[in-house]
């Protein structure tokens, strides 16, 4: 696991900065405006263009020790033990609490535009408990960070909370990432709760080249449902926020998190969602993130991955067999029967993906999407144990 | 198109799969099915770097030749010519740009009508100013000694070590070796002409 944010050494800044971090191709690409970018001094091939180079209009320099910093321009210290900002990625310092995040990291498995931490749904399991707070500036600062994201970058997702609160600003969002990055897969979690009344759905119609939306539903059931994310009524407005969406054209996936009471009703779930959303593209069945209040709600929500298989093949098979493309996320393949193995996906982020040292001794770790770095026993399958040589190319169990 | 290529192509060598065997067919199908969907998810840059940029670089073979525009007409041909007597006037030293507007001298008119008045079609490719200019070349530098080339120091001048290092990258991408900016040459660099 990786620290997203640091401490460090900074100067020069009069507030909160967005920056690129640029060596020399960074530099020679031209995408990017000098102003915007930070020259890596960490960096020796940049070290010999220097002092020509260090002229140029950067917004300031990233050093390993503040007295490289060139005299009179902003700068910001960042040794490799404080935080791995590499070329290309993004960094915001903060100077008011001499602090450096990393907002956007070059090659990442999942990159996130975190839109807002206001939520309408308080979900048992939520691993980003809301807070009810003024956090509009958010839009201005995704805008910003999208323009100096990676052109080729292949896909980002927009989360929160709840992104549709943020009103038309979700809108402007989503607009200027199809302007700023055309290429980029966008992937906006919502409990599309919002969508069912008015026009908002039919808005983002054509907004967008390639946009899809992750949608959580967790019974066939409006009690179940309305139990889960803690919310009455949120079921009916999430259906017709499905249909509603559905009818903008929009591309949708249904994103389903097995804590116990949602396993105990799965198949009835699947058999729902074919008969009545048919049209979604992907179904995603989620291993639960034990954080947030996932943790407080530990006793009502475990169900050990070991005990799921039966009800995951089903499900699985019966949504396959359906023509309903299916994934599995978040459980490690030893917990999985092999027959499930087609389907489990290297899910969890790489800043926070961890393994436990029995995955030393597995044949199938670098295919494994591993644990969350704040796995505790009681979140642990029983099932855990490293797949020894050999085992991993038995297809039949 | 590339989307049904992909899919197309996984489809044969799942038939190719199903003819050699059935006991891969599962797999094959397996293949198949990643296929169409990671179709949906592929993301592919078809376009180069520059498209429909106008490159206001690519005559340029000298490094000489722009600091006061005014004493020459490019003509109508849209082709930068320096003037024969010119000399450098800048320092060696780089001076950051100001924000907005290009700094003096300002650009010459690019076409030889009396001031005033505007030629009713655009007559050629604007020139850069010569900060600008520094700046591109810088990026060409940077990007040829990323690549392993020699172009001397990163200092925004068009000397002949960076004109050689362009040449052998040109030759190397099988490309015209001129020793100048073209687009397709800037496209294989990895250098954007726009701002």
């Amino acid at each position: 696991m990786n620290k997203l944010d640091a401490k460090v050494q900074l100067d020069g800044w009069a507030q909160p900065t967005l920056l690129k971090v640029a060596t020399l191709p960074e530099f020679a690409s031209g995408l990017f405006p000098l102003e915007r970018m930070v020259l890596d001094l960490r960096d020796p091939k940049v070290r010999t263009a220097f002092p020509t180079f260090s002229r140029l209009p950067w917004a300031g320099f990233v050093v390993n020790d503040p007295e490289q910093a060139p005299a009179g321009r902003p700068w910001v210290a960042i040794p490799p033990e404080t935080l791995n900002a590499q070329p290309g990625d993004v960094i915001e310092v903060v100077p008011e609490t001499s602090k450096a995040a990393l907002r956007y990291r070059r090659g990442a498995n999942n990159n996130i535009l975190f839109a807002t931490e206001r939520c309408n749904s308080f979900c048992l399991m939520c691993s980003q408990p809301p807070r009810d707070i003024a956090d509009d500036w958010r839009i201005s600062q995704i805008c910003a960070l999208a323009e100096l994201i990676d052109k080729n970058e292949p896909s980002l997702t927009i989360t929160g909370g709840e992104p549709t609160l943020l009103g038309s600003g979700l809108n402007r969002i989503i607009e200027h990432c199809a302007n700023a990055l055309p290429h980029t897969q966008l992937h906006v979690l919502s409990n599309g709760r919002n969508f069912g009344g008015g026009m908002l759905a039919s808005s983002f119609t054509g907004l967008h080249p390639a946009l899809m939306w992750g949608i959580p539903l967790y019974g066939h059931h409006y009690g179940l449902h309305d139990y889960v994310v803690q919310s009455k009524g949120a079921f009916a407005e999430t259906m017709r926020g499905l249909y509603a969406l559905e009818a903008a054209k929009q591309r949708i996936e249904i994103r389903v998190v097995l804590i116990k009471p949602v396993v105990e009703h799965l198949p009835a779930l699947v058999r729902f969602l074919y008969r009545n959303l048919p049209f979604v593209e992907h179904v995603a069945l989620m291993g639960t993130e034990p954080t947030g209040f996932a943790r407080a709600h530990h006793d009502e929500l475990w169900i050990d991955p070991a005990d799921m298989s039966a009800v995951l093949a089903d499900s699985v098979d019966y949504l396959t067999k359906r023509d309903m493309r299916v994934s599995l996320y978040n459980l490690p393949l030893c917990t999985l029967p092999r027959s499930l193995w087609p389907y489990a996906r290297r899910s969890i982020s790489d800043w926070k993906q961890h393994y436990l040292p029995a995955c030393e001794s597995c044949a199938v770790r670098e295919r494994c999407g591993g644990l969350f770095a704040w796995v505790t026993p009681a979140w642990t399958s029983r099932a855990l144990k490293p797949v020894l040589e050999g085992e991993e190319q038995c297809t039949s169990h | 198109m590339h989307k049904s290529l992909t899919v197309a192509g996984a489809v044969l060598s799942a038939l190719h799969g199903v003819a050699h065997g059935s006991d891969n067919a599962d797999r094959n199908k397996g293949l198949t099915d990643l296929a169409v969907h990671d179709g949906d998810f592929a993301v592919t840059l078809t376009a180069p770097l520059n498209v429909n940029v106008r490159n206001m670089y690519a005559s340029h073979s000298s490094h000489s030749s722009h600091s006061s525009h005014a004493s020459h007409s490019s003509g109508s041909s849209g082709i930068y010519r320096a003037p024969r007597d010119y000399t450098p006037t800048y320092t060696p030293a780089y001076t950051p740009p100001a924000p907005a507007p290009a700094p003096a001298p300002a650009p010459a008119p690019t076409n030889s009508y009396s001031p005033g008045i505007q030629p009713l079609m655009s007559t050629g490719t604007p020139r850069p100013s010569a900060d600008q200019l520094r700046l591109m070349i810088m990026r060409v530098q940077a990007a040829l000694y990323v690549k392993g080339y020699d172009p001397g120091a990163i200092d925004g001048e068009l000397t002949e070590s960076t004109k050689l290092a362009l040449r052998k990258f040109q030759n190397a991408r099988g490309l015209v070796p001129t020793g100048k900016m073209t687009t397709q040459t800037m496209n294989a660099l990895g250098v954007a002409l726009t701002p």
